[in-house]
């Protein structure tokens, strides 16, 4: 099976600015979370996966596809579920109007298909109760759901996700989760988020952006095995650590790169790993 | 309410399949109304969930509104329909605002004399091409990002509600052409037109309020360069409207060979 | 959430635009309201489109339900005018006020007896000696809630006929409770 996502030396400027350069990415069906500090480069490399900008350099392959072409782009499109960052919505319509617009949207020109459609996506975020509500009516969390919704319509080949979590509570996380992971046995999904607990969770491929650039492309556990051997916990803050706090048992709990010798080793979290990661990337190229 | 006694089975039965009378019948009947144990122990047939999808059609899919069915009965396909039908939830309330400040330059227009005339053509042919650009700059329309990732053309969508907008704004234009006197009634719409244009052209490189920024400082230069030596009527003269006809034109054309890139994003 | 909302509780949650609490209220009355609906009208696609409008109408109504009343007596309300109104465009099917089988002089059955005695007390005796024709009216303006003119509409007889058969049907009550209960 080949690659749904091919990015070979991809970059966008904006003016002056770099938002990203220099890109090589390879994506293949599965999650694959996506890391980095804000202003990495995420919501833009998003952006032009899902086709809503150009790259100003580089070559992009979707789905075997070029995204330049107007054609294939739009064959692209047809092929594609994005949720962005921020999704506003229209004044007036209610949770299933809005899914039912992007749907139309989608082509799916044949009204009782369409709204069954609507109806498992819907549900699939656990919305189905609250369909008819207004959108206005509707929580945070019910709405980034409802974002949500519509990047599941049709069960896209590639979905570009930028932060579904944010603003759910440990349940509707949990369920996301779910569905998520239900969706990546036949589709590729890409997501961007801060929560690391989700890509540990989720992800088998993690991808960490720093300032446009890549810089750590590989497996979860790979990332993860980086930071073993460097948390501990001590009865004191370590001088040098890139993070310490003080845990609900009173001890300390210490991150540097190496632990000292003897130190009461405990298993690292996929935080640890990132954290450990971002404090070393001025060193890596 | 607490009832001790309940429907046994055999009556129930009889009732459900109407062996029974009307007289014992009304007894259950009487009875059910007040008693959730033996409601519940009402089978619930099969045809239920056929009439509960049809329930649930009726609440929950909204109804398709007067102006999208007569787009449908023109010829308009759905998605077309659609877009036109719903444009108003985009930026609805900007067009109030707007027509407001059309409403306010209309009268200093109409009874300002020179002064209120020159105020007038300044705002006036820009309102338009502000109308349209609250439709679909990104900043204001998050919903925009998602539209561009459907394989919907990003041209006609911006074309549709562009217009539908102008339609809903229209009565508005015409008004402020009957209330302005003189020969720049109506003929302000020439401009307005050029100005509308060439901020669907500009916007295939800048987000579509920059456009409207760059193209009203332009316009004032305009209007501030004829005011200097002469009439009001000068700025809407036969040389100065064929100059809007083919700015409008070339923006058109413009607009056509870059649709691909209509809507552009500000760096984030 | 495994919380049960009460009827009035679902109630005001339609009003808010619940669509899960309007599911909920059909799981729990649609079944009896479609047995009684049937019990007054043979045709099941009448029946099945009464049943819908009802529940449509709860949707629209539910801001006006008062929370003190029973839902199912209102939903009742609902659903019997649903029905007429039904009944108005299919002028081929007929309102049945009075079921036959025990039109005739046969004795109701003792558990029967219970049953009447206990909702209705000796009402129920009483009413079982009317003619079918006043029964009828007593039926769908006493029991059912019509009012004279949709009465007279669905049984189809003027409305001065259902006011003339509902006043004797009283008075025959009256004289046969005084009987019972001196």
């Amino acid at each position: 099976m080949s690659a749904t996502v091919r990015l070979t030396g991809v970059g966008k400027k904006y003016g002056r600015t770099h938002t990203l350069r220099g890109l090589d990415l390879v994506l293949e069906p599965g999650v694959t979370g996506l890391l980095g500090p804000n202003g990495a480069g995420k919501t833009t490399l998003l952006r032009i996966l899902a086709t809503v900008l150009p790259p100003s350099e580089g070559r992009v392959r979707v789905l075997d596809l070029d995204p330049s072409d107007p054609r294939e782009r739009t064959e692209v499109r047809r092929r594609l579920g994005y949720l962005p960052q921020e999704l506003g919505f229209p004044s007036g319509f209610t949770a299933f109007a809005f899914v039912d617009y992007l749907a139309v949207l989608k082509e799916w020109t044949q009204a009782d298909a369409r709204h069954d459609e609507v109806r498992r996506v819907l549900g699939l975020v656990d919305l189905a109760g609250q369909s008819a509500k207004k959108v206005k009516a509707l929580s945070g969390g019910q709405r980034r759901r409802l974002a949500l919704a519509q990047a599941l319509i049709g069960s896209p080949a590639l979905m570009l996700l930028d932060e579904p979590t944010t603003g759910l509570d440990p349940e509707q996380r949990a369920s996301l989760r779910g569905v998520l992971a239900e969706a990546a046995r036949t589709s590729t999904v890409l997501l961007s988020t801060h929560q690391t607990n989700d890509v540990a969770a989720l992800c088998e491929r993690v991808v960490v952006l720093d300032a446009g650039r890549v810089c750590f492309n590989g497996a979860v556990r790979e990332l993860l095995a980086r930071a073993e051997g460097c948390v501990w916990l001590a009865d004191e803050p370590h001088s040098s650590a890139i993070s310490t706090w003080r845990t609900g048992t009173g001890r300390y709990r210490n991150l540097a790169d190496p632990a000292p010798p003897g130190a009461e080793l405990v298993e690292p979290t996929l935080e640890d790993a990132y954290l450990l990661l971002r404090s070393s990337a001025p060193a890596l190229t | 309410m607490t009832t001790t006694w309940h429907v046994d089975d055999a009556a129930l039965a009889r009732w459900v399949d109407s062996t029974d009378g009307s007289i014992s019948g009304a007894s259950v009947e009487q009875h059910l109304l007040s008693c959730e144990q033996c409601r519940a122990r009402v089978p619930a047939e099969p045809v239920l969930d056929a009439v509960w999808a049809r329930v649930q059609d009726v609440v929950e899919v909204p109804p398709v509104s007067l102006l999208e069915r007569a787009l449908r009965r023109v010829g308009l396909p759905e998605a077309d329909a659609r877009i036109v039908a719903v444009s108003p939830a985009f930026r609805g309330a900007w067009l109030i605002g707007l027509a407001t400040l059309l409403a306010f330059v209309t009268v200093a227009g109409g009874y300002g004399e020179g002064r209120g005339e020159w105020v007038f053509l300044a705002v006036a042919p820009l309102v338009p091409a502000l109308a349209i650009a609250l439709g679909y700059d990104p900043e204001l329309d998050e919903a925009l990002e998602q539209e561009c990732a459907t394989p919907y053309s990003r041209l006609r969508l911006v074309l549709l509600r562009s217009a539908a907008l102008l339609v809903i704004a229209g009565p508005v234009f015409v008004a402020t052409s009957l209330a302005v006197p003189g020969t720049i009634a109506f003929w302000w719409l020439a401009p307005a037109a050029g100005c509308t244009a060439l901020v669907l052209a500009l916007s295939t490189w800048v987000a579509p309020l920059t456009a409207v920024g760059g193209v009203a400082t332009t316009w004032f230069v305009i209007v501030a360069s004829i005011a200097q030596g002469g009439s009001p009527a000068e700025v809407v003269d036969e040389r100065w409207v064929a100059v809007y006809a083919t700015v409008c034109f070339a923006a058109l054309v413009l607009l056509v060979v870059r649709r691909g890139r209509l809507a552009t994003w500000r760096a984030t | 959430m495994t919380v049960t909302r009460s009827d009035a509780e679902l109630m005001a949650d339609i009003a808010g635009r619940d669509l899960a609490a309007l599911r909920e209220l059909y799981d729990r009355h649609a079944a009896w309201l479609a047995v009684r609906l049937r019990r007054r009208c043979n045709d099941a696609e009448v029946v099945a489109d009464a049943l819908q409008d009802t529940f449509v109408a709860v949707w629209d109504e539910a801001p006006r339900f008062r929370g003190d009343g029973e839902a199912a007596a209102w939903l009742w309300g609902i659903a019997v005018r649903r029905l007429v109104s039904r009944l108005r465009r299919r002028r081929d099917v007929a309102f049945l006020a009075d079921l036959p089988s025990y039109a005739g002089p046969v004795a109701p059955a003792a558990e029967e007896q219970v049953l009447l005695s206990v909702e209705y007390g000796d009402l129920g005796t009483a009413l079982a000696r009317l003619s079918p024709e006043m029964r009828a009216v007593m039926q769908a303006v006493v029991l059912d809630g019509l009012t004279t003119r949709e009465a007279a509409k669905v049984l189809k007889v003027p409305e001065n006929t259902v006011k003339t058969r509902l006043h004797r049907a009283k008075a025959h009550l009256r004289t046969d409770l005084a009987e019972v209960t001196p």
